[in-house]
């Protein structure tokens, strides 16, 4: 069984994580003008809010690149004040967060898994995204219900005159793009699919894995996941539009593994045996959603948003042995393990100039979410001669609550050079018996100093009443979310920030930001033995604890006619405090002390486009033995730790390199070749380490990188 | 040919890849000595650890031959006489009895080394309102079940230490010569009987460390300790069971010759010691047997509890050091040191015989009340 697994598994990662030639990145012919660059940075500085980065359609399409897709997740994970955890996951941690404390939202609906596989690709499709707006501190009230960040995705909608499209091919993964108008003027559709041929590229591993195996034992297995996002705009009017929108992302994960032999029982009889072993994960989400846009008057306008969100996974395995062909004995096991979160909701946001000084902003949100895990466990074994010996299990824990909203904020132009932006929302939470409520106030002033300086500072309160119940810091599709209850309170946040947003010279931009932040009430995996998450009572294994995390972050940036750097420093600390675990404050695995990010845009020529993105920060934490107990006369000892993550791995650097190649064909379409390089010189940064000795005993550690240079070769047209 | 070379060249290119992805460095952030504080007060009897632990990196120079300067145990604020254990360096015992309520104090100092401290109180003693006995039995398997009950069920908070003490006494033939022979020891209660038992198992409230001569270490080896949670118990009610898995050695051995008196085996794949020849080895063959139990209840303190559950995690520290699960830890009280003093109070059934999976003819009827 184990031979062919053992020579699968690591085909099948090779498969993903060497040179992975060719995945579809979207042909970028529009080059980023100077202009486009000072005009959103200068927007960045006239917003009221901190923390705010707006990053449109072409900085996404032209951001961070794994295996050569244009990955949303891993740029956010570039900017100041955002730790990335593990390696090429998708993790976010934001001013100290979690990880699972970020609101995404798609076309304003939330999203509760964005990753696929393990966290290796992110869900939006940047072919059809128009902005994204991220949220770190200065929260507007109109967003609720996550604690650390805000990621704001807006689709785009499709072109009303004309169709045209999009088509990428890679090795990993395949893209199309089509977008036009239904009726001219009026309806206008895009969408977008994608899907990755993993499974397709593995087939050969397979094969061979089967050759080598033989004929009594066949393996098999594959990996694809794969994405729809469609959103049909109707105008009825020039004030009344309605938008229909659709996100469907799937992962399909299965592996299976038959052996066949003949063997002889006690009494002399010869049978003829069968093993198999089938595993199949799915996972993944669906969202839909109708929204009306209303303009009732020029300083009256509404969306009310009917929407449906929903998270799935589904897990079976299916164990069946010494099965004899003849009847004489057969042994099955199954067991499925499945959990879903669902959110239904209308949200009706109003936008309103009672005059020239007062932007008014209110609404409510009626959401209605549930939660669910469940195992179903079968046990059939039939021996002849003797009774059969069944068992079955069924385990499930099911939770409904319902969440009601309201918020009102106005941005308040106090004078010509002072803005207040106050705020108030309020939340309540109700779920089984237990009704949680919340009150936050969310506060954010500018004061322009004169027409190139700006000060801005802020105050905002956060609740979140869901929580992610995994053993793991991974994506993984047996993550669970679970409802704030009596027992798990829910977690809250408040942040100050405030900063000083320059631009010194026509061209260059400064900003300087500061922020504190506390959390209350964060749940950490206390579990004994479990990589998987309980399905019920989940609360009893998880501990609760607060957490602390204050830094500073710059940014500067110098755009020019065909040369556009950036720079972000981060200096931050971020602290845990669990009293189940250590009596003190302890560091945070993401405790990265200093994060240095530069990124190049470089036309080249009209046709060429080189893009460089160099990150560096400390390295992450992890518990080392602090100290070994002695006994005299004794040799060796015992490993104590004195404090969780008491021990920084070696920092960590890559370098990421893209060309842009643009060509007009003769019927003037354009084709694009990218070429992308992830981790261009090869770094091998630490993924894991231990403690190690050397010959006169002396200790270090010894770390382990596991990715290395990922070359990818992608070709686009658009038509 | 090609099976050949792949044979070669696929082992030696993942070799090259691994060797190529080692980062050695060096541990930034040092470390200095500490002492090490080991305290269970308990109102049976209290023994103390205090040992010397050296900096796992650093500059530090590590002490081979250490000995505290000065220990202190209080109770209630009054110093206590401390006797050094004769065999085991850094062992103090303290004669004084302790009850319910009783606060208990250290403080250690040491050469060069901050000094320690730290205080528990014991807790309430358990009551054991009674237990009951139920032999369960399956097609292939029997086994009791204990349905252990408390006077009051447990609070969130409140926490218990199963332990299982028990004796086997056997009757075997050697030669042909009907022979004795008793040993005892500790068990864990067993969880679960059934499959569906089995797949009902609750592992992340599971915790099992070892509870020997007053002091706690992380692998259950020689005594092991189960602690129980208020969510472990049905109201007054905790239950497990007794099978032959867990009892008794015997079991190992039914139905198979008894180690000789070499120690040597001859069904239990062992090879021969040098020197002995299967002749000279006597055979023994079982031919009855009882056990003995005695459950062990103790109340631990919140520190106790602390110190053990990390204990037990830290046996499973792979994945956090890939930074893909939650950290490893000592959780620790002591202040300046590192290590614990967590007070306990134990109750104890009166000893009782099972017969739980009589593998072979249990003894006769008045055996028990000869011993």
């Amino acid at each position: 069984m184990h031979k062919g697994l053992f020579l699968l598994i690591p085909l099948f990662l090779m498969s993903a994580a060497l040179p992975a030639p060719a995945a579809a990145q979207q042909m970028h012919v529009d080059t980023l003008r100077s202009a486009t660059v000072t005009a959103i940075r200068e927007k960045m500085r006239n917003t009221t809010q901190t923390g705010l980065m707006r990053l449109d359609a072409d900085r996404l399409r032209s951001g961070a690149v794994a295996f050569g897709t244009p990955d949303v997740i891993k740029q956010l994970q570039t900017l100041p004040g955002v730790a990335a955890g593990n390696e090429l996951m998708s993790g976010l941690y934001v001013h100290g967060g979690d990880g699972n404390d970020n609101l995404f939202l798609l076309d304003g609906v939330p999203l509760y898994n964005v990753s696929h596989f393990g966290g290796l690709f992110s869900s939006f499709n940047t072919d059809v995204i128009e902005s994204l707006d991220f949220y770190k501190s200065g929260f507007p009230a109109r967003y609720g219900g996550r604690m650390s960040s805000v990621v704001d995705v807006e689709t785009r909608e499709g072109d009303l005159q004309a169709w045209h499209g999009s088509v990428s091919l890679g090795l990993i993964d395949g893209r199309l793009q089509l977008e036009g108008p239904v009726i001219p003027g009026r309806t206008s559709v895009n969408l977008a699919l994608r899907r990755s041929w993993m499974d397709v590229i593995t087939i050969p591993a397979i094969a061979y894995a089967n050759r080598r195996n033989g004929e009594d034992q066949t393996v098999s297995g594959g990996y694809a996941m794969s994405d729809v996002n469609a959103r049909l705009t109707h105008h009825f009017s020039p004030r009344t539009v309605l938008d229909l929108s659709f996100y469907s992302g799937l992962d399909n994960l299965r592996a299976g593994q038959q052996k066949r032999q003949t063997v002889t029982d006690a009494d002399g009889r010869t049978h003829d045996g069968e093993n198999e072993m089938r595993l199949r994960v799915r996972w993944g989400s669906l969202t839909g959603a109708a929204a009306l846009r209303h303009t009732f008057a020029p300083q009256l306008k509404s969306v009310t948003r009917l929407y449906y969100s929903r998270s799935h996974s589904d897990t079976g395995y299916d164990f069946s042995f010494w099965n004899w062909q003849d009847g004489a004995q057969t042994t099955s096991m199954n067991d499925r393990n499945r959990s879903y979160v669902r959110e239904a909701g209308l949200k009706s946001d109003w936008d309103w100039y009672p005059d020239s000084f007062n932007h008014v902003r209110y609404g409510l949100s009626l959401q209605r979410h549930w939660y669910g895990s469940g195992r179903e466990f079968t046990y059939e074994s039939f021996r002849e001669g003797a009774a059969a010996d069944r068992d079955a299990d069924n385990e499930s824990g099911a939770y409904s609550s319902f969440e009601p909203a309201l918020y009102a904020e106005d941005e308040i132009f106090l004078s010509y050079n002072f803005t207040l932006n106050a705020g108030l929302r309020y939340a309540l939470f109700a779920t089984k018996g237990k009704t949680w409520h919340s009150l936050e106030p969310r506060l954010s002033m500018k004061w322009m100093l004169n027409r190139d300086y700006a000060f801005k500072l802020s105050y905002t309160r956060m609740s979140q009443f869901a929580h992610l119940v995994a053993a793991m810091y991974m994506d993984l599709p047996s993550n669970n979310w679970m409802p704030s209850t009596a027992q798990a309170r829910p977690m809250r946040s408040g942040q100050v920030a405030g900063g000083l947003y320059m631009t010194p010279f026509p061209g260059v931009t400064l900003n300087l930001e500061g922020w504190y932040k506390t959390m209350e009430h964060l749940l950490v995996y206390n579990g004994s033995n479990s990589f998987l998450p309980p399905l019920t009572e989940w609360e009893k294994s998880f501990t609760e604890g607060s957490g602390r995390s204050w830094g500073f972050e710059a940014e500067a940036g110098w755009a020019g006619e065909k040369l556009d750097v950036t720079a972000y420093y981060t200096l931050s600390w971020t602290q845990r405090y669990f009293d189940a675990f250590y009596t003190g404050w302890y560091p945070d695995r993401n405790d990265n002390r200093h994060k240095v990010n530069l990124v190049l845009n470089w036309q080249i020529v009209p046709w060429l486009t080189l893009r460089l993105n160099w990150n560096w920060h400390s390295g992450n934490r992890i518990t080392f033995p602090s100290h070994i107990v002695k006994e005299n006369g004794v040799a060796g000892g015992r490993y104590v730790y004195d404090a969780p993550y008491n021990t920084q791995l070696p920092d960590y650097h890559r370098l990421d390199l893209s060309l842009d190649g643009n060509f007009r064909t003769k019927r003037g379409r354009n084709l694009g070749v990218n070429l992308s390089v992830y981790n261009a010189y090869n770094r091998k940064n630490a993924s894991l380490a231990f403690l190690t000795t050397d010959s006169e005993g002396n200790y270090s550690g010894l770390a382990y990188g596991l990715v290395p240079i990922i070359p990818t070769l992608s070709f686009s047209y658009r038509f | 040919m090609t099976r050949r070379i792949s044979r070669l060249l696929l082992p030696a290119l993942l070799l090259m890849s691994l060797s190529a992805c080692e980062i050695p460095f060096s541990l930034k952030d040092t470390s200095s000595p500490k002492l090490f504080v080991h305290c269970v007060p308990a109102d049976g009897g209290t023994s103390l650890l205090v040992q010397y632990a050296a900096p796992a990196y650093g500059n530090a120079k590590t002490v081979t031959d250490f000995h505290p300067s000065s220990v202190v145990l209080r109770v209630n604020g009054e110093p206590q006489e401390l006797r050094a254990d004769e065999e085991r360096d850094g062992l103090l015992h303290c004669a004084a009895t302790l009850l319910p309520g009783d606060e208990v104090s250290v403080e250690v100092r040491a050469e060069d080394m901050p000094d320690a401290s730290g205080s528990s109180i014991i807790p309430p003693r358990p009551v054991i309102a009674s237990y009951t006995c139920e032999e369960v039995q399956s097609d292939t398997l029997q086994a009791t079940r204990v349905t252990l009950s408390l006077d009051h069920a447990p609070e969130e908070n409140e926490y218990y230490g199963l332990q299982i003490w028990t004796r086997t006494d056997l009757v075997y033939l050697e030669d042909g010569q009907p022979s004795f022979e008793s040993r005892e020891g500790y068990s864990a209660p067993g969880q679960a009987f059934t499959q569906q038992e089995l797949a009902q198992i609750d592992l992340t409230d599971y915790i099992q460390v070892d509870f020997a001569d007053g002091l706690v270490s992380g692998m259950a080896r020689k005594a092991p300790l189960a602690i129980l949670t208020a969510d472990q118990f049905q109201g007054t009610d905790y239950s497990f069971y007794l099978n032959s898995a867990d009892l008794a050695w015997i079991y190992d051995f039914a139905g198979r010759a008894l180690p000789g008196e070499d120690g040597w085996n001859p069904d239990a794949w062992q090879e021969r010691p040098e020197g002995n020849k299967e002749e000279d080895t006597p055979r023994r063959v079982p031919v009855a047997q009882q056990t003995t139990c005695q459950l062990i209840l103790h109340r631990l303190s919140t520190e106790f509890y602390y110190y053990a559950k990390a204990q037990y995690q830290s046996n499973f520290d792979f994945l956090s050091n890939m930074g893909l699960t939650p950290a490893n830890f000592t959780w620790s009280n002591i202040r300046g040191g590192i290590g614990m003093i967590g007070a306990i109070s134990t109750a104890r059934t009166e000893p009782f015989v099972t017969e739980a999976a009589p593998l072979l003819p249990v003894l006769p009827g008045d055996y028990s009340s000869k011993q």
